[in-house]
């Protein structure tokens, strides 16, 4: 049994699209800073020219757009500054923040930690139906649990209105060029990896594991010892698994006759005390009968002869 | 923790079927004196092994009891080599949960030395895939 | 020494699960020395039915563990390897019992129940199976000396 991840080109919940990928990773500075202009500074030239990461960002998120004294001031001297002189770079951050609604309880200019840190505090600004563009997202990693979720939501309801396309179609969900469906449903996210930040939780309890696991294998460890054993559980592993099959256990007759000798061992004991201990088991067991009865009936497929 | 390459190594001659270079390189492990931290390679292994079986959050018990039941009625004398309730229980501890405190090392390494094997072997892996295997493993030795 | 009524009372009270049946039941046994070999016969008849017309070690070994797995929200409950061997004597296995009274006892009881629930036995067919066990613990008996 492996958790490979999915060959068969699925997409998945989670999956990232290249454009989200980049505004996740963006770390252009109107992150909170004002634009950072052109350097070429002519407007027309702005427009004829590819616009910035920055512009494609809120032009996805539906932002306001960099208000005229906020723009790019054309001539401007110094290539890393905002030509507005008459303003600070905390005034002119705050009256970015303003327009997207952010607190403007930071007067300086913001680090990338301190700013990352205020969005997720903010609320959050809904533009379009795609968590990996929300502003949250674009900044932190991994993304908040309401985007996680809302990921989710929107791909089950993807999938709900696939599976009611028309099958006859043959772009159904589900079918393929062969005709064939998928051995299990596209829905079923059981086996797929955990998100993101559920990643890191389960990489540090991980590591205790092992920690709290090796500490009690070194128990009494005797490494003159060690050369031996390790040689032996070899031996028997590689014997194990080069064993041709159907090469294993012998198959026995079941005695036919239900008579059972005499000389049934009764466990070195005297008749007597077996049968205390039988009624002992089954007054201690009795009140797991019903119990029992409730787990063995309905897993009877499972332990039933069907593997045998 | 200190790890060598040989150690990885030799760990990795056995998960991939080369019995005789495992136990070859064991030998040389332990004439130089380097076969210490073995057990802590092995475990890593086991840790890897065992999440990669029962998946990211931990199978239940039922599923851990038919496995050991499973590797124990697979191979001849199997039943008698694995004790299964001392074998379910370090599968366990391995996925975080009871305590194997009052077995005795030389069990638990013993477990870990016959089922680790058996895990890896169940998954098919190709070379590519028992190098990251490894990798990963070595990840945990290293953190 | 014989398998009175009583014993047999008892065993069906118990694999119905009905505790005070049991209760009562273990009040009225006088003569504890048959309920064993009732038992006993109970369960190798019923795993013969089961596991006919052959079986392997591994068939062993993996019901148990289905059992067990099935249970598995009381890991004390059954021991496994108690399980084990005594399914394998029940199936004619030659080996030597390795565990003590108690837990062949409790193994016994806790197979027979699910090797009853594999049969999917109905009431009626539980009655003659606990006939027959009755019939062939006498015999086993009939070669004992009693202790009683």
């Amino acid at each position: 049994m492996t958790t490979r991840i999915d060959g068969a080109g699925n997409s998945r919940p989670g999956d990232r699209s290249p454009s989200a990928s980049a505004e996740r990773h963006d770390k252009s500075p109107e992150h909170g800073r004002a634009e950072r202009p052109d350097r070429a500074g002519a407007r027309d030239r702005q427009r004829a020219e590819p616009r910035t990461r920055g512009d494609v960002a809120r032009a996805v998120r539906g932002d306001p757009p960099i208000r005229p004294r906020d723009a790019v001031a054309p001539n401007a001297r110094d290539g890393g500054n905002d030509r507005q002189p008459d303003r600070t770079r905390g005034e002119r951050a705050a009256d970015v923040k303003r327009d997207r609604g952010e607190p403007e309880h930071l007067a300086e200019t913001r680090s990338r930690s301190e700013f990352a840190k205020d969005t997720r505090a903010a609320q959050p600004v809904r533009h379009r139906e795609t968590p990996a563009h929300s502003q949250k997202s674009a900044d932190a990693w991994p993304p908040p649990k309401a985007d996680q979720n809302r990921a989710r939501a929107l791909y089950q309801e993807y999938l709900a209105d696939a599976k009611a396309a028309d099958a006859s179609s043959g772009w159904g969900q589900g079918r393929n060029i062969a005709d064939a469906k998928p051995d299990r449903s596209p829905a079923n996210i059981d086996d797929l990896p955990p998100p993101g930040d559920k990643l890191v939780e389960l990489e540090t309890t991980k590591k205790s594991r092992f920690a709290d696991l090796l500490h009690e294998a070194e128990k009494e460890e005797n490494l003159d010892g060690l050369h031996d054993a390790v040689e032996k559980y070899s031996n028997t592993v590689q014997e194990w698994l080069t064993a041709r099959p159907p090469e294993g256990h012998a198959e026995q007759p079941v005695p036919t006759s239900p008579y059972i000798a005499p000389s049934v061992p009764e466990h070195g004991v005297d008749a007597g005390n077996a049968a205390t201990a039988v009624m002992v088991a089954g007054i201690a067991t009795t009140h797991l009968v019903r119990w029992m009865n409730d787990r063995l009936k309905h897993g009877k497929g499972d332990h039933d002869g069907s593997n045998r | 923790m200190a790890v060598t390459d040989d150690q990885i190594a030799a760990l990795h001659a056995q998960l991939s079927g080369s019995h005789d270079e495992h136990r070859r390189l064991i030998a040389e492990l332990d004439s130089r004196g380097a076969l210490a931290g073995y057990t802590a390679v092995v475990t890593a292994a086991f840790i890897e092994a065992v999440d990669r079986r029962f998946g990211p959050h931990g199978a239940d018990d039922a599923a851990v009891i038919e496995f050991v039941g499973d590797v124990r009625s697979r191979f001849p004398g199997a039943d008698d080599e694995i004790d299964p309730v001392a074998a379910e229980r370090v599968v366990r501890k391995a996925l975080g949960r009871g305590s194997i405190s009052d077995l005795d090392g030389a069990t638990i390494r013993r477990i870990e030395a016959l089922l680790l094997p058996v895990l890896v072997a169940d998954e098919h892996l190709n070379d590519q895939e028992l190098d990251q295997f490894l990798a990963a493993a070595r990840k945990l030795l290293e953190s | 020494m014989a398998v009175t009524d009583e014993h047999v009372a008892f065993l069906r009270s118990y694999l119905r699960g009905d505790e005070e049946a049991v209760t009562r039941s273990w009040e009225r046994i006088e003569s504890r020395a048959g309920l064993a070999a009732l038992v006993h016969a109970a369960f190798v008849i019923s795993a013969r039915q089961k596991f006919a017309p052959t079986w392997t070690r591994a068939d062993a070994i993996r019901y148990v563990a289905n059992v067990r797995a099935l249970l598995s929200e009381r890991l004390d409950v059954l021991d496994p390897r108690a399980a084990e061997q005594e399914l394998r004597l029940a199936l004619g296995d030659k080996a030597e019992s390795g565990h003590s009274a108690a837990s062949a006892a409790a193994a016994q009881l806790i197979m027979l129940n699910a090797l009853l629930v594999s049969l999917d036995l109905d009431e009626v067919a539980v009655d003659d199976l606990l006939r027959q066990a009755r019939e062939v613990a006498e015999r086993i008996l009939a070669g004992q000396p009693s202790p009683d």
